[in-house]
């Protein structure tokens, strides 16, 4: 099953321009049909292929999948393009290997104490990690704080519709008997960024078209000197990666980047990189897969997700039965640690399938787009379908996609949407609760030094990541655009 | 105005935003507050609808600021638009009343004619095969409860 979900998650994966949210969110109604713990395993094969996928593209074509893998076009492409592509794959997928393992030891050996630590949490502290994750989101996110956390609460606006669970109230359904239950997860996520995806390659006046690439065996195995000059890099990347990874909100794209500037700021030849240096490859591909492992510790340990990839990672935990949190490692430890293995033998898979079949992804990146679209479009429909045979669902589909298009369009954020979705009623709940527990005193949210300390570590996001907007990488990543 | 709103989308986006935040506000107001010991229903909507208008006017502002970027609508889009969401619109409509292979030909067809130049051969393809595909994959490999026809 972890081989299917790989070779999915790569499939959709290469395919230019749909990153890991939109290839996680095609194939997330696949798994439902299975039970929890083969569901899982397909879904984190589908997860890493996808963001396998995304590397491979970025190296073969200069075409990153997401931001994620921006920077290894920097140096992934110019080796291309000295017909040293087959290198860079290869190092890339022991880096991605070799990350994922590091972020997996990380997360196998700090969840459990994270989980114990926060069985002392109360209401408020809750309230206080949640918002923290999303500020700190919505801090990263591309177009401002301001844009990002107006759609973080449109997020926790949709995540309010349904029957209360308090009062039985019925809020923002309009009437319709479909919705008592909540908004789709699946409708919202496929909607949001899978068709977005979709419709602004389609509306290119030349849809993005694959070159032909030709890719032997024998030229996939670095040289000595590249091997001796990747290690280290690796081992830099994996240390940055795992850091990176547990804070909330900046995960595997900015532990890409660090890892990058890392690398060029201890080379002895900075001048290389760009030209196509191995070490800005090894580097943040390490970096970058430790990162995405590591996430998971506030996720599995606090039921908080960090970013929107983690969000619909949640609701796929919470979807096969199992609600992540404090106790979820003391009380389900095989599902926890299966999970943890799950992982390993999904990065396992991707090291084995991968580069024998990296031609068969070459080619899959040829297809043209008139065959493309209708098979992306038919599978979430019945994707969508299959989750709840519900028709509604289908048209709540096509209504997130023109919102998340247009809202692409007009430059604001969907990823905080999805958080602000998964993490309202949470949010809502812990919030009633602190003054349900306080009598109604507002001090509550804010008299532990526990709370004090999640606030002012949430400044100091705030400050941290305002200096960073003097760097301006996004400012880079629009040069790079162009 | 059409040429405003290309110049300042932060104008339109924004106003969108308040719609948006005006017609929560407007439901959550319509349910029971209550109070800080007891918080209702409607209390948790009502602050975030505030704060998502409020997220609206600021995004409004932002429209008048110095280095707006204009906003560039792709040519095709309109085409793109009307294949994808009108193949989805019909599985949604057929997928119950005809039956899964029916429902997944006119999806393909319609989502055919969302590409620039429309590849006949392509879309003959297509019409034939992923009912069938999608009818081994779903209904066979997976179970899904779908009858092929009617």
């Amino acid at each position: 099953m972890c081989a299917i979900g790989v070779m999915l998650g790569t499939l959709i994966g290469v395919l230019p321009g749909v990153g890991v949210l939109a290839a996680v969110s095609l194939l997330l109604p696949l798994t439902y049909g299975y039970p929890p713990a083969i569901g899982l395993i397909m879904l984190s094969g589908v997860f890493y292929g996808a963001a396998y996928g995304g590397s491979t593209t970025a190296i073969l074509l200069n075409l990153p999948g997401t931001a994620n893998t921006a920077v290894t076009c920097l140096d992934g492409y110019p080796m291309s393009q000295k017909g040293r592509g087959g290198v860079a794959l290869f190092i890339s997928t022991i880096a991605s290997f070799l990350g994922s393992i590091a972020g997996a030891i990380v997360l196998a050996t700090l969840s459990i104490p994270l989980a114990a630590f926060a069985r002392s949490f109360g209401a408020q502290e809750y309230f206080a990690v949640i918002v923290m994750a999303i500020v700190a989101a919505s801090a990263f996110a591309n177009h401002g704080l301001v844009r990002a956390l107006t759609m973080t609460a449109i997020g926790l606006l949709i995540g309010m519709v349904g029957i209360d669970l308090n009062s039985g109230v019925e809020r923002y359904t309009f009437g319709a008997m479909s919705l008592y239950d909540g908004m789709p997860i699946v409708a919202l996520a496929i909607g949001l960024f899978g068709l977005p995806e979709v419709l602004s390659n389609l509306a290119l006046p030349t849809p993005p078209k694959a070159p032909k690439v030709r890719i032997r065996m024998r030229d996939f195995l670095p040289s000595r000197d590249e091997w001796r000059r990747s290690v280290p890099s690796m081992g830099r990347g994996m240390t940055v990666g795992s850091v990176m990874g547990i804070m909330p909100g900046a995960g595997s794209l900015i532990a890409s980047f660090i890892s990058y500037s890392v690398e060029r700021n201890s080379s002895k030849t900075p001048e290389e990189f760009g030209e196509g240096a191995i070490e800005g490859v090894a580097g943040p591909e390490t970096a970058n897969n430790a990162a995405i492992q590591t996430a998971f510790i506030p996720t599995l340990s606090l039921g908080v997700p960090g970013d929107s990839t983690m969000a619909i990672v949640l609701a796929a935990l919470i979807f096969h039965g199992i609600s992540p949190g404090p106790n979820f490692p003391i009380e389900h430890p095989d599902i926890f640690w299966g999970l943890i293995v799950s992982f390993l033998i999904g990065n396992l898979m991707l090291l084995v399938l991968n580069l024998p079949m990296i031609g068969l992804w070459v080619r899959v990146l040829s297809i043209p787009y008139t065959v493309l679209v209708p098979c992306i479009v038919v599978f979430s429909c019945i994707g969508v379908y299959s989750v709840r045979y519900s028709t509604v669902d289908i048209l709540l589909v096509a209504g997130f996609g023109l919102f998340g298009y247009l809202a692409r369009l007009f430059r604001l954020d969907a990823p905080p949407l999805l958080l602000g979705f998964v993490l309202g009623p949470m949010m809502e709940e812990n919030f009633r609760r602190t003054l349900l527990l306080s009598r109604g005193d507002v001090s509550a949210f804010f008299n532990t030094p526990l709370v004090l300390g999640i606030y002012g570590a949430t400044i100091l996001l705030l400050v941290w990541t305002g200096r960073r907007r003097l760097f301006s990488f996004a400012g880079f990543l629009r040069k790079r655009r162009k | 105005m059409r040429n405003f709103v290309r110049q300042h989308p932060s104008v339109l986006a924004g106003l969108a935003v308040t719609t948006i935040g005006v017609v929560a506000l407007n439901q959550a107001l319509s349910l029971d507050f209550g109070d800080l010991t007891r918080v209702g229903a409607g209390a948790f909507p009502t602050i975030v609808s505030i704060l998502v208008l409020l997220g609206g006017v600021t995004i409004i502002s932002f429209g008048f600021r110095k280095g707006e970027i204009a906003l560039t609508v792709p040519p095709g889009l309109l085409r793109a638009a009307a294949g994808t969401f009108g193949g989805i619109i019909v599985f949604a409509f057929t997928i119950e009343r005809l039956g899964l292979i029916p429902a997944v030909a006119l999806c393909a067809f319609v989502s055919s004619i969302a590409a620039a130049r429309i590849n006949w051969r392509h879309t003959i393809a297509l019409v034939l095969l992923l009912p069938l595909m999608t009818w081994l994959i779903f209904a066979v490999g997976l179970g899904l409860r779908v009858t092929a026809f009617g």
